[in-house]
């Protein structure tokens, strides 16, 4: 059977229907019959189909995916794989990408409805994986026996494959943006000639990157925003969900989070999870969000960002009017046993209709969550919290020293600061609800102490949108008419120039004249 | 290989190889002299390495000269019958891979790891001085004149694929084969 593109496979074992006696504590388990009519119903273009012994029998993983006629595939699991790996390798075998698999451990989940909320969400996940580059998949192998051929490891598989952060050029800002190279934790990103090239072998995994990039320029199988994207509207799509973003490497031998009611979502590491990411979590209809980050053992050193912007959504939230922020933002400890609490939804049920689509490292979107909580909260719109932690900045220009130059549009790499000029003149405006306080426009900035960009969320100037910042009328050439430059760009030329020798004439030319006619003017 | 994770592109290429009528193989002809032949190194997208790593031309012969040495220091030369067809052409590269890994193969089987890591040493060097320099700017070349479904598009991709799963694969071995004790070796 050959595949259709689109399809999505979808095996549930067997053995979650609790006849087997495991882990279920008296419950009857699941009613797969129930379930798989729901996920068929729920999830367009998919094939389910009940797995006996599929925890214990990875290598059924090529059939299921034949059977299906896909090349993603979900399986639904009622123990946590002892060795993700085993499943990856039995994938490839069947000729999937590695990253096509998604493993869901439905482990203590106890509700029909979420282990389908749980299955479709990673069934959403896995449609919108765009497949690994080769550039993009770093091999490592897991044992070594020396004596082994090369024939024999490439057919058996102590080989696994660990995804790599790769940067579509063509999307890629380059030299005008930079963002990734100072966010990587591991220094793994570096500008070469104006482009920002990854070294494979000092990239950790991680995913930082991937939230950094203001142009989604990053690919990361496994960890792409638009697969972030549809789990996450996928899963708001469940009454009061409690969402739950826990590290790869956190603590795997806890209870699973899913069976006391969080929903999970994976990620390679929680430096990943912004605050924007959670904003629009609670503004997209989640009640709490959790995060579970792997501790002590972190290797990119997270913990700290991670407090700060769980502070920074609890404070915000505070200001808005919110009861109780801290239930509705957490770090939970690393025994995640206590049920998850999902008080009503902040934001209202979103609609099952119209499911939201997310764009989790947009500004804007961040911004338009921001606004549609402190409309539900009912808060003053004269609200400016200023923390590190901000996903939006705030740019404070004065307009005395400013000359219109434009160098701030130039260095910003989301176009919250644009300079247009018409014949009126420049104009230099600003929208807040598209800045990441990335500071690049503030060191363009020629003049001093003129632009000042804070990392703030300040909810005038998300409501006001693009406001203009600046006003300069050019200054026209004696000869054609036509705009020069900012007039106030060249009177502080000007001034800067006037005690130099011989500078009369040449300020002449400069200010007074355009660029053709500066030419004419020489002959 | 059908553990190889790039599989998928294979396949694909793999399929347009089964359905070639003989019609469409003429104009397989034809696209090859559009894309490679015509203007040699000026071309659409050259075969040669030269051809990428000096755009000047001025020390293409150099380049070229690397490749033979390096066919020379493992017993091989370019064979007469290939018309003077220069040795930094793509298909003589991978030729001489495939050569290396043979011989590689060969050493695993007589149970001669030390020249078996010795050929993965040469494979790995070959791999990093000269094809992967170079492949990565010819599959670029390809995807910018071809269509999705161009054979050469997908012969390209997966070449490339395969090249790099290669050069990965060769050194994680080579780090295992360094960092294994020498008595597991020999038990």
């Amino acid at each position: 059977m050959t595949a259709k593109p689109g399809r999505v496979g979808i095996g549930v074992c067997a053995d979650l229907e609790g006849s087997s006696g495991l882990d279920l504590e008296g419950s009857s388990g699941l009613d797969l019959r129930v379930l798989r009519r729901e996920l068929a119903e729920a999830v367009p273009n998919v094939h389910v189909e009940v797995v006996p012994d599929l925890c214990s029998r990875p290598e059924q993983t090529p059939e299921i995916a034949s059977r299906a006629g896909a090349r993603r595939l979900v399986l639904g699991l009622c123990a946590r794989p002892a060795s993700r790996h085993d499943f990856q390798a039995w994938a490839r075998k069947a000729g999937l990408d590695p990253f096509a698999l998604e493993l869901v451990s439905l482990k203590g989940v106890r509700t029909g409805s979420v282990a389908a909320a749980l299955l479709a969400a990673a069934a959403a996940r896995a449609r919108a994986f765009a497949g690994s580059e080769p550039e993009q998949l770093k091999l490592e192998l897991l044992a070594f026996e020396r004596k082994r051929s090369r024939r024999a490891l490439f057919s058996l598989p102590p080989i696994t494959y660990r995804a790599v952060a790769g940067i579509e050029q063509e999307s890629c800002l380059g030299a005008r943006c930079g963002l990734c190279v100072s966010a990587c934790p591991f220094g793994a990103i570096e500008m070469i000639d104006g482009r920002p090239s990854v070294d494979r072998a000092g990239c950790m995994s991680c995913g930082v990157c991937v939230t950094t990039c203001p142009t989604e320029a990053i690919r990361f199988p496994g960890a792409s925003l638009p697969q972030y994207e549809a789990e996450i509207a996928a899963l708001l799509s469940v009454e009061r969900a409690a969402l739950f973003f826990g590290c790869r490497h956190g603590p795997g031998d806890g209870a699973a989070p899913a069976a006391v009611g969080w929903l999970p979502v994976e990620v390679p590491c929680l430096g990943m999870v912004t605050s924007g990411w959670i904003l629009q979590a609670l503004a997209g209809g989640a009640s709490v969000v959790g995060l579970l980050s792997c501790g002590e053992r972190c290797r990119s050193g997270c913990a700290a960002a991670v407090r700060d912007r769980v502070e920074y959504v609890r404070a915000l939230l505070r200001r808005l009017g919110a009861s109780s922020p801290n239930e509705r933002v957490m770090v939970v400890p690393g025994d995640v046993s206590r049920p998850a609490p999902r008080p009503a939804a902040l934001a209202g049920q979103p609609s099952p209709h119209r499911r939201r689509s997310l764009t989790l490292s947009d500004p804007a979107a961040t911004a338009e969550a921001v606004l549609k909580l402190a409309e539900r909260l009912g808060a003053a719109r004269d609200l400016t919290l200023v923390s590190g932690a901000s996903p939006l900045g705030l740019v404070a220009l004065r307009k005395e020293t400013c000359t219109a130059c434009g160098a701030c549009a130039a260095a910003c790499p989301t176009g919250a600061l644009d300079a247009e000029e018409g014949g009126e003149g420049t104009l230099i405006s600003y929208d807040a609800g598209l800045c990441v306080p990335c500071g690049r426009c503030a060191r363009a900035c020629p003049e001093a102490d003129t632009l000042s960009v804070r990392a703030a969320t300040d909810l005038a100037a998300l409501t006001s949108r693009r406001v203009v910042l600046k006003r300069e009328p050019a200054a026209r050439c004696r000869r054609c008419g036509r705009p020069v430059a900012p007039a106030a760009m060249l009177d502080r030329v000007r001034a800067l120039l006037q005690d130099e020798e011989g500078a009369d004439r040449l300020l002449e030319v400069l200010t007074e004249l355009c660029p053709d006619c500066r030419e004419l003017e020489a002959m | 290989m059908r553990a190889f994770p790039f599989f998928p592109r294979w396949r694909s290429l793999l399929d347009s190889l089964e359905t070639l009528t003989d019609e469409a193989r003429a104009r397989l002809e034809e696209e090859y002299v559009d894309l490679f032949l015509l203007g040699e190194l000026h071309s659409a997208c050259p075969l040669y390495e030269s051809a990428y790593l000096d755009r000047t031309g001025r020390s293409r012969g150099v380049i070229a000269a690397g490749v033979e040495q390096a066919y020379a220091a493992a017993g091989v030369a370019v064979s007469p019958a290939a018309q003077g067809e220069l040795p930094d052409h793509v298909a003589f590269e991978l030729e001489f891979l495939s050569l290396l890994c043979a011989e590689e193969a060969r050493a695993w089987r007589a149970g001669l790891p030390d020249e078996a890591s010795d050929r993965m040493g040469r494979e790995r060097d070959f791999l990093e001085r000269h094809l992967l320099r170079f492949l990565p700017g010819l599959v670029r070349a390809v995807k910018l004149v071809s269509t999705s479904s161009s054979f050469y598009r997908r012969l390209a991709e997966a070449v490339h694929a395969f090249v790099v799963h290669d050069r990965d694969l060769i050194g994680a071995l080579a780090e295992a084969y360094a960092s294994a004790p020498k008595a597991a070796s020999e038990a």
